[in-house]
């Protein structure tokens, strides 16, 4: 990483804590100026993270794909990307206070990550991979907002009488949405994964770890959409397992790798 | 009264519908996932300090299978119940297609446990693979469909590595299949020759070809390709004459330049190579050198001489009925995952 970028890089995580912090504030001091102006830092930090992305993509002469860094600097642009998109009519106040803590600890992850650019390996030449790299960040995009909007959720229902019932209501129904978004696009991250795999060690599975978590944090929020669904769990019940269940999400990404050596996935090569 | 048969009979069916009606229930569903999610937590966990072989001979354990078997039974169950539901439209359409995958992805990993077979190919460029023994990998001998293996000639081997450094960039294969056609294999795109059965490139080496010629008439005695492991240089192979009693330690510089400490490689790839040649007959040293193309080393009457270099290629062909099924399985778990989101979506709207 040159400095030039860095220094772009570590502004653009100043940009998105700045709109956090705004965000916060405006709700807690009650000023709509603010919140404003927290929406506004998040659209300008957007922009600029998009060009860090097709920078880094000049720079190393591939799509940013490969190693710690560049899955960090993708992903957490991704998840930002849907945090704006989700509320482009701000409808759900706090939600970037929520969801972008989690694009923050990624680029302050990837910030620290080995930044050299890494080769194209041969391995890795797969129209495959773009669908399985696409669609987790996708799924992980998804689960950020629903983890955030659940953060929101629970805060909001403990201090009621700030909090109109449509609110809550309108934030419930978006934990589920963004849960169902979130697990059908897993689903193609998977199967994506599993096709790349047989073309490359001839074994669609083969219990790496991070196979195994990936379908752990799969099956746990299959499970949150069926206690939604049928067992009738909603609201502040369904919150909690959203919080809990982007642990699995996030030791599948960052645990693996350190807790778990052997793992043959993409984002240990650096 | 009721006799004893018929009360015993009642009682049958009395367990049978419980049992029915427990199979059939959502919340045997909630606790079977949510020990295969536990068991799934402790498996990963347990990878932590075990290598691969020993989480994948645990994920082979009875336990593991059994909340699975139990799991798909529920969901056999759940489905067959939910069966009338069909006729409502396209969401629980999809709800039946979403489930009933995952017992087409079970059939596809029990295809997979018990038909796949895979065997290694070593073939260097202008052989033809003809299925003999020797051109199987040692302990693979033998086509793993259990038919006929596919004849090809491998006519051309690519590899690109970045920098010099020992990172591949392109490991490609083309392959004439006779009666086939030119298929080009790479290291994670395989040549599919059926629905069921791929050749993939695993791996590639040297072959240099020795000729042993008499030293006083220049008449060749012996020449061969050999196919040796020497690949990244420094490592060493050896392979012994066919005819004549001399075995030879050989190493590769695919790059070779003579420096002040001597020769080494300036890069990995094959563009002036040299062979690093120790000859012996029994244990006794006969002659040892460093011999570019054309140049020879004499010992005992006859010179030693490698021409030619050329790559081979670790091909594996992979039998595995499964994996269609299980890809199948997958294509219907999403088709259900969208009707039932669409569904889903249209009946929030209405």
């Amino acid at each position: 990483m040159t400095s030039a970028y860095a220094i772009v890089y570590w502004l653009v995580a100043v940009v998105y804590a700045l709109a956090v912090g705004a965000e916060i504030a405006g709700q807690v001091f009650r000023r709509e100026r603010l919140s404003r102006s927290s929406n506004a830092l998040v659209l300008v930090g957007v922009g600029v993270h998009a060009t860090l992305i097709a920078w880094r993509w000049i720079q190393a002469g591939h799509a940013p794909v490969i190693g710690a860094f560049e899955n960090c600097l993708l992903g957490a642009w991704f998840i930002v990307v849907m945090v704006v998109w989700t509320n482009r009519r701000r409808a759900f106040p706090l939600l970037a206070a929520g969801a972008l803590p989690l694009a923050l600890l990624l680029l302050g992850f990837g910030g620290m990550a080995e930044s050299a650019p890494s080769p194209f390996v041969a391995s890795l030449r797969s129209f495959w991979l773009y669908i399985h790299i696409f669609f987790a960040w996708l799924a992980y995009g998804a689960y950020s907002v629903a983890c955030g909007a659940a953060v929101v959720y629970l805060v909001k229902s403990r201090a009621a009488a700030a909090a109109p019932p449509e609110t809550l209501a309108r934030l419930d129904e978006l934990m589920f949405r963004a849960t169902v978004f979130g697990f059908v696009t897993d689903a193609v991250l998977i199967a994506a994964g599993a096709i790349w795999a047989k073309n490359l060690w001839g074994s669609y599975w083969s219990w790496d770890p991070v196979e195994t978590w990936s379908l752990l944090s799969w099956l746990i929020y299959g499970l949150a959409l069926h206690l939604r669904t049928t067992l009738g769990w909603r609201r502040r019940r369904l919150a909690w397992v959203l919080v809990f269940a982007i642990v699995g999400v996030l030791i599948s990404f960052w645990g693996v790798k350190y807790l778990m050596p052997g793992t043959a996935h993409v984002f240990t090569v650096d | 009264m009721s006799s004893p048969l018929t009360s015993a009979r009642l009682r049958a069916r009395l367990a049978l519908f419980r049992l029915w009606r427990l199979f059939g229930s959502f919340k045997l569903s909630v606790v079977l996932t949510v020990l295969l999610a536990l068991y799934h937590g402790l498996l990963a966990i347990w990878a932590r300090s075990s290598p691969a072989p020993v989480v994948q001979s645990i994920a082979g354990l009875l336990p593991f299978w059994l909340v699975y078997g139990l799991l798909l039974a529920n969901t056999a169950v759940c489905l067959w119940r939910r069966l009338p539901a069909l006729v409502r439209g396209a969401g629980p359409l999809g709800t039946l297609m979403f489930h009933g995958s995952f017992l087409v992805i079970a059939l596809g990993f029990a295809a997979t446990f018990v038909a796949r077979r895979e065997a290694g190919i070593r073939v260097a460029v202008g052989e033809a693979f003809t299925g003999d023994v020797e051109q199987w990998v040692a302990g693979d001998r033998g086509a793993p469909v259990g038919g006929t293996a596919p004849r090809f000639v491998v006519e051309e081997i690519v590899p690109e590595l970045w920098d010099d450094a020992l990172l591949f960039t392109e490991l490609r294969a083309r392959i004439g299949l006779v009666n086939a056609g030119k298929r080009d294999v790479r290291i994670n795109e395989p040549a599919w020759l059926g629905l069921c059965t791929l050749l993939r490139l695993t791996g590639f080496g040297y072959a240099p070809r020795y000729e042993l010629s008499d030293a006083a008439s220049g008449k060749v005695l012996e020449s061969a390709f050999v196919k040796l492991s020497v690949f990244p240089p420094g490592q060493e192979d050896s392979f012994s004459a066919s005819t004549l009693p001399f075995e030879v330690d050989v190493g590769v510089l695919p790059d070779a330049v003579q420096r002040d400490q001597g020769w080494e490689t300036a890069s990995l790839n094959l563009r002036r190579p040299a062979v690093i040649a120790r000859v012996f007959r029994g244990k006794l040293p006969l002659a040892a050198g460093t011999l570019l193309e054309g140049e020879g080393l004499s010992f005992e009457g006859v010179t030693l001489r490698f021409p030619e270099i050329r790559y081979w290629a670790e091909l594996s062909l992979l039998y595995d009925p499964g994996a269609a099924i299980l890809f199948s399985g997958y294509a219907m778990a999403l088709v259900g995952l969208l009707l039932r989101v669409r569904a889903g979506g249209r009946e929030a709207r209405e």
